[in-house]
């Protein structure tokens, strides 16, 4: 399997880096299924004949070995490469499913948290933070728009996932009618359909593994001059180690960041569907219809969408810490307007929450970038998957707030705006602590950096490997030339 | 390290386009049918 090797990812000259977005958007679009689980989860409570909670469990699992994959396996990711990974991530992402379709059919509920929980959470990890790495040296000029690409697959990703699957579960069982939101496809479909996803995810990602190549230690951008990043005071051309990255301020300052950010969009993320129709409620009955707040739900996940590209890529211009100070700063009058004024217009309200959930993908999108500018190429990746635990916290976190406060306000069903307004409004303080963090970011010290090798100013991982590196890209040049 | 530039006509400049043309291809249409399948969703909203 020496295929798989960094050595033999090295890109032979003339291979176009526009290639690597969509081999990362392979490995994305197929992992983002993760956020489309909603499709099939009645459909298996009433197969295991269980509790929601029990089949919200497996997703669980699934985001916690997410986070925890990415901060223990960044370090191994860096070291053996983008496609080993993207590989590993296909083989466990698959298997994940593989593995829940047996348990589907033999209806072992235990075989399902093993399989696409554990498993398939081991492949989300991997696959996650494979390719950012890869992205950003790649894309040396414009970092946010590589990783707004990538991270937009996965948000993407449930996108294509949800549709996809209604239709395929129709396929396997004529009885359940998609269009009825009320209609559940039988065990079996679901069993069936895991196994479908499994085998086509495990081809996408292939495709991904197949074209990701890492640029040569020497190569540029045509027409880039790497003394711009030099003018930049927030962006360092030094480098610093995950082990070492963890240890400097800056590190925790963006896990807070990053904490706060994603703590405040999943307030809305969580929620939205019944809090469109509680903010629009006269007496017992709401002004909005289920189906106009499915919609809503819906154009909430295209401006989560569209926010990793949008201000990723704005990121490479306006700088990644102002970036951020819109996320949060412009986040805290939005909410705050969102709390107080959100049920004066339906208008007014799907426009605050709209931005809100751009600036919550933004943020996702965008913190790779600024890795990169605080701690160099050399093992962003690393770094990146250990402040995914972020992710993880605020995963549960940013639920604890709404559902504690909306538990004490009433019953489901029966709430009003103003029941909303305590834990909207502690949503605008997370926003600000946030915001207090990403003002507190300055560049890392040096005595942070790795020691820059006496005779060339590459990287150390580069100068270290660089002599099996440059061997590798002379085979394939001479091979080229020998044809 | 030897390199040689290869002319922009060169076949494997072409394999590569086609390369580049297949691979956005396979992620954008899933891409964009998804656009398609939420913006329909979108639409209730709009309409009352």
């Amino acid at each position: 399997m020496s295929f798989l090797d960094r050595q033999h990812t090295i890109a032979p000259p003339g291979y176009s880096r526009w290639l690597i977005p969509p081999a990362a958007l392979a490995i994305h679009l197929c992992i983002g299924q993760a956020y489309a689980t909603s499709v099939y989860k009645n459909a298996l409570v009433a197969h295991f004949d269980t509790s929601l909670t029990a089949i919200g469990i497996i997703f669980s699992i699934a985001i916690v070995m997410l986070g925890v994959s990415a901060a223990l396996l960044g370090t191994w990711v860096e070291r053996v490469g983008p496609r080993k990974a993207m590989f590993t991530s296909a083989c466990f992402w698959a298997s994940g499913f593989l593995i829940g379709a047996l348990g589907i059919a033999t209806s072992q509920l235990w075989l399902v948290y093993l399989g696409y929980g554990v498993i398939g959470g081991i492949g989300l990890g991997i696959g996650y933070i494979s390719p950012v790495s890869t992205l950003i040296k790649w894309f040396p000029d414009r970092p946010g728009l590589a990783t707004g690409m990538a991270i937009m697959g996965f948000g993407g990703g449930a996108l294509v996932a949800s549709p996809v699957s209604r239709q395929l579960m129709s396929l396997y069982d004529p009885a359940y009618d998609p269009a009825d939101s009320t209609s559940v496809a039988s065990g079996s479909a679901v069993a069936m359909l895991f196994l479908t996803l499994g085998i086509v995810y495990f081809l996408v990602m292939m495709i991904g593994v197949f074209n990701v190549r890492t640029p040569a230690p020497d190569w540029r951008p045509a027409g880039w001059d790497p003394a711009s990043i030099k003018s930049k005071p927030l962006v360092t051309t030094a480098h610093v180690s995950a082990r070492n990255a963890i240890r400097t301020p800056q590190f925790w300052l963006l896990w807070i960041v990053l904490f706060c950010n994603v703590t405040a969009g999943i307030g809305i993320l969580e929620q939205a569907s019944p809090m469109i129709q509680d903010f629009f409620r006269t007496g017992e009955a709401s002004l909005v219809t289920a189906t106009t707040a499915a919609g809503f739900v819906a154009l909430l996940s295209l401006f989560n969408m569209a926010g990793r590209f949008v201000w990723s890529s704005t990121s490479d211009f306006i700088g990644r810490k102002p970036i951020y100070m819109v996320y949060l700063g412009v986040g805290v009058v939005l909410y705050t307007l969102l709390a107080l004024a959100g049920a004066s217009s339906t208008l007014l309200f799907v426009a605050l929450a709209a931005v809100i959930l751009s600036f919550y993908g933004g943020g996702f999108a965008t913190i790779p970038a600024y890795l990169r500018d605080l701690f160099g190429t050399f093992q962003v990746g690393a770094i990146h998957g250990r402040l995914l635990t972020a992710w993880s916290a605020a995963g549960i976190a940013g639920p604890l707030i709404i559902n504690g406060f909306l538990d004490a306000q009433g019953e489901p069903g029966q709430l009003v705006a103003a029941d909303y307004r305590p834990a909207l409004l502690t949503m605008v303080g997370v926003l600000a602590v946030g915001f207090v963090a990403n003002l507190l970011v300055r560049p890392v010290a040096a005595r942070f950096h790795e020691p820059a090798p006496a005779a060339t100013a590459e990287p150390p991982a580069v100068a270290h490997a660089g002599a099996a590196a440059r061997s590798a890209a002379t085979t394939i040049d001479d091979e080229e030339e020998g044809r | 390290m030897t390199r040689t530039e290869i002319p922009a006509d060169a076949p494997e400049q072409r394999g590569q386009t086609m390369r580049l043309v297949l691979s956005w291809l396979i992620v954008g249409i899933p891409l964009a049918y998804a656009l398609v399948q939420t913006i329909s969703s979108v639409m209730p909203l709009f309409a009352g």
